[in-house]
């Protein structure tokens, strides 16, 4: 097992597309290090040089501290696993397995062991012999992580392995992904464009827009603590809502303001423009989990149309009505049905709502 | 505008029962969701209703005319498919407008009238923008928004759409899904939807109709699905993660939870009235939806059972922590706050009040 670190690294095609931008974050050894972005990001460009079969056009990778920028792919040491899982299909699941092995000519008694080692670790003991097309969705994936693994990688990198699956069997996958690479303790650089799956899986993710890294952190600190507008409507579904909006001071209280709404900040929020000197026009994120919806009065409330309702069993999502061309979405509990059209009284929870330059989308407070 | 109704439908592949003795009534102007994992006969039933395939048995009424026999152009139905067919050397523009130029329809709306209503379509699907583009310009998303754009810009008797913005990502399909709902509502025009998700079937329909292996499930409203499900299969398919099932011994006001390390859990008193009326004596399951289930200390007094926490799905929010007693797993959907150490100790506390029961021969609920 290694780390993986990349320091400044760029990749340029053909002198001028810029794939990656300047790109610097440490995968630790051991860790579920995911890149997620949407695509086109960069992402499947920053795998191919981690796994020498790109050049990199500028700045360092490095495993365990030793740059690799020369090294050649064959002795990275460096395992995929592949949407597809790329199974042989007239191979039983150990030939399948052995092949990586085969290919290094290693010998029959070593194979036999580490094929063996490993389909005992995945749970396949029983299914060697068995024919790779006659196994479950699930199986075929544990293959696919079994041929990886027998090699004993120092990096284990799997590119949209799931991504292809309904969501029921999806959901399943992720969990068992999660489970085998857990145990096998491997670093595991896991590239994905589906934010549900880099939350629920990653120890740290690095979310990529453009070529650049836009932030790297646990999955509920990117959450809780976007670094900038893109991160926050990338990451969280029914994703965040965003609206043009004004602070103004009023004696000594600090109020938003828009078109559709204000509302006066609470003294946490207060305090952290007490300091602001920026411009006081700014946009507003608010999540719609922090958006409250009432058919009452609340305190600090204003009232908006419901444009749509949306049951999802256990919550509604709540479609608010800000203008013309704007909409709020709120996600309430599941006994909450306002009809379309009606009135309702919002207010927003301010500890998540979040504060976003208006020009250049950065969090206003970010880190802080 | 119409109502669509499927009188005993059976169909076969071969030796595979694609649809079995299939009845219901999509209502006149209702958005009616037809849900089922892949290979449940969602496409099957689009198609015999569009004509496209011959039913084995069974009738098709398009209000109370039969039209199991007239040919697809003859029913007045507008279809769209997951897999879409543009024509290639046509701009967007050009295949959206498609389905207006028909003598018949040039007859009836002017080419303002015409133009408008590509317009207008092209908006709420948000291609607007890309109307002077060719479809291998365009993004899979963007191409299943033509295709669905084409279908929309029809006023037919009725909407056969089947899994129409599977191709979407995430943030788009939610928006898309909204503007669909708003579009039906606003034409008031009969719509059948397939879907194998679960989310979109309770968001969007009217009536859900939950299809399994070609046969029809349970029909009903969205909260009914949810709330009530009729069986095992639909309690299973509908929620998200899946409602946690063992089978139980019943004592009354207690009841212990067959797993690999059986527990206890108490019955609250509704439910005893109900069993006492409804079981009969009969193998009970219990299902427990990963929102009813709490964490607490494992030596909580509240604890009903004990585990270690194996996995924990951050999703924001809320998170999925799956906890294994033994070697079974349960799953319970908590607030992020909460989260436990992964491979700690931890107990769960069932909420009594939310507990749904099953009859472990037929699968079908009791209550």
């Amino acid at each position: 097992m290694a780390s993986v670190e990349l320091r400044n690294v760029w990749k340029i095609y053909g002198g001028k597309v810029q794939a990656v931008i300047d790109a610097c974050w440490k995968c630790n050894n051991g860790e579920f290090f995911s890149i997620l972005g949407p695509s086109g990001c960069g992402k499947s460009s920053t795998l191919r040089m981690v796994a020498g079969l790109e050049e990199i056009t500028r700045g360092e990778i490095l495993f365990d501290d030793v740059v690799v920028n020369k090294m050649p792919p064959s002795q990275r040491n460096i395992a995929m696993v592949f949407e597809n899982w790329a199974l042989y299909p007239n191979l039983t699941v150990y030939e399948n397995i052995a092949f990586p092995l085969r290919v290094r000519n290693l010998p029959e008694k070593e194979i036999d062991r580490r094929v063996k080692s490993a389909a005992e670790f995945l749970g396949l003991e029983n299914v060697l012999q068995m024919g790779v097309r006659r196994l479950s969705g699930g199986e075929m994936q544990r293959v696919s992580i079994g041929r990886a693994i027998v090699r004993e990688p120092q990096v284990l990198i799997m590119d949209e392995p799931i991504s292809h699956l309904d969501a029921g069997l999806r959901a399943r996958m992720r969990d068992e992904l999660k489970k085998q690479v857990e145990r096998l303790g491997v670093t595991t650089l896991y590239i994905t464009h589906d934010q549900v799956e880099s939350m629920a899986m990653a120890d740290r993710i690095a979310i990529m827009n453009l070529g650049r890294i836009q932030q790297v952190g646990t999955p509920l600190d990117i959450y809780y603590n976007p670094a900038n507008e893109f991160v926050a409507g990338f990451i969280g579904e029914p994703p965040m809502n965003f609206t043009a909006a004004e602070l103004l001071q009023e004696g000594d209280d600090f109020v938003i303001v828009s078109p559709s709404f204000r509302f006066k900040l609470d003294d946490i929020c207060k305090s952290n423009f007490l300091q602001y000197r920026g411009n006081p026009k700014l946009k507003l994120g608010v999540r719609p989990e922090d958006v409250c919806v009432s058919l009452a009065p609340l305190p600090n409330c204003f009232e908006l149309p419901v444009d749509f309702v949306e049951p999802q069993g256990d919550r509604t999502i709540i479609s608010l009505q800000l203008d013309k061309d704007q909409t709020f979405l709120a996600q309430v509990l599941g006994n909450l049905r306002p009809s379309i059209g009606q009135m309702v009284y919002v207010r927003f929870d301010q500890r998540h709502i979040h504060f976003f330059d208006i020009d250049s989308g950065e969090n206003i407070f970010y880190n802080r | 505008m119409a109502s669509v109704e499927l009188k005993n439908l059976a169909k076969r592949f071969g030796s595979v029962a694609a649809l079995k003795n299939v009845s219901y009534t999509i209502k006149d102007g209702e958005f009616f969701v037809l849900l089922g994992a892949s290979g449940a006969g969602k496409s099957t039933t689009i198609n015999v209703i569009s004509g496209l395939e011959k039913p084995d048995e069974g009738s098709v009424f398009l209000d109370d005319n039969d039209i199991t026999d007239s040919f697809p152009q003859n029913r007045d139905l507008a279809t769209a498919f997951e897999s879409y067919a543009l024509y290639p050397h046509f701009t967007v523009f050009e295949n959206l407008m498609f389905p207006l130029e028909s003598p018949e329809r040039k007859r009836t709306m002017s080419r303002a009238e015409r133009e408008q209503r590509v317009r207008e379509v092209a908006e709420m699907l948000a291609i607007g923008e890309l109307l002077q583009r060719y479809p291998r310009e365009l993004s899979g998303g963007q191409r299943q928004r033509v295709a669905l754009g084409r279908t929309l810009v029809r006023r037919p008797k009725a909407y056969l759409l089947d899994e129409p913005i599977a191709h979407l990502d995430a943030k788009l399909r939610h928006r898309m899904r909204s503007e669909l709902k708003k579009i039906q509502q606003g034409l008031g025009i009969t719509t059948l939807y397939a879907t194998p998700d679960q989310l979109e079937a309770l968001s969007m329909g009217d009536t859900v109709a939950v299809l399994n292996k070609g046969v029809v499930e349970q029909i009903g409203a969205p909260d009914e699905i949810y709330y009530y499900p009729a069986n095992l299969y639909v309690a299973s398919f509908v929620g998200d993660p899946p409602m946690n099932v063992f089978p139980i011994d019943y004592h009354g006001d207690y009841a212990i939870i067959e797993c690999d390390t059986p527990y206890r859990v108490p019955i609250c008193p509704n439910d005893q009235a109900m069993l006492a009326e409804k079981m009969g004596g009969c193998q009970l399951k219990i299902g427990i939806r990963p929102v009813d289930i709490r964490l607490v200390p494992p030596d909580d007094p509240r604890a009903h059972t004990r585990g270690e926490v194996v996995l924990i799905d951050t999703l924001g929010q809320t998170s999925i922590v799956t906890v294994r007693l033994k070697t079974e797993e349960i799953k319970a959907k908590i607030s992020s706050d909460l989260i436990p150490k992964l491979h700690s100790s931890i107990g769960l506390e069932m909420n009594n009040e939310r507990f749904y029961f099953f009859d472990a021969a037929t699968t079908q609920r009791i209550g």
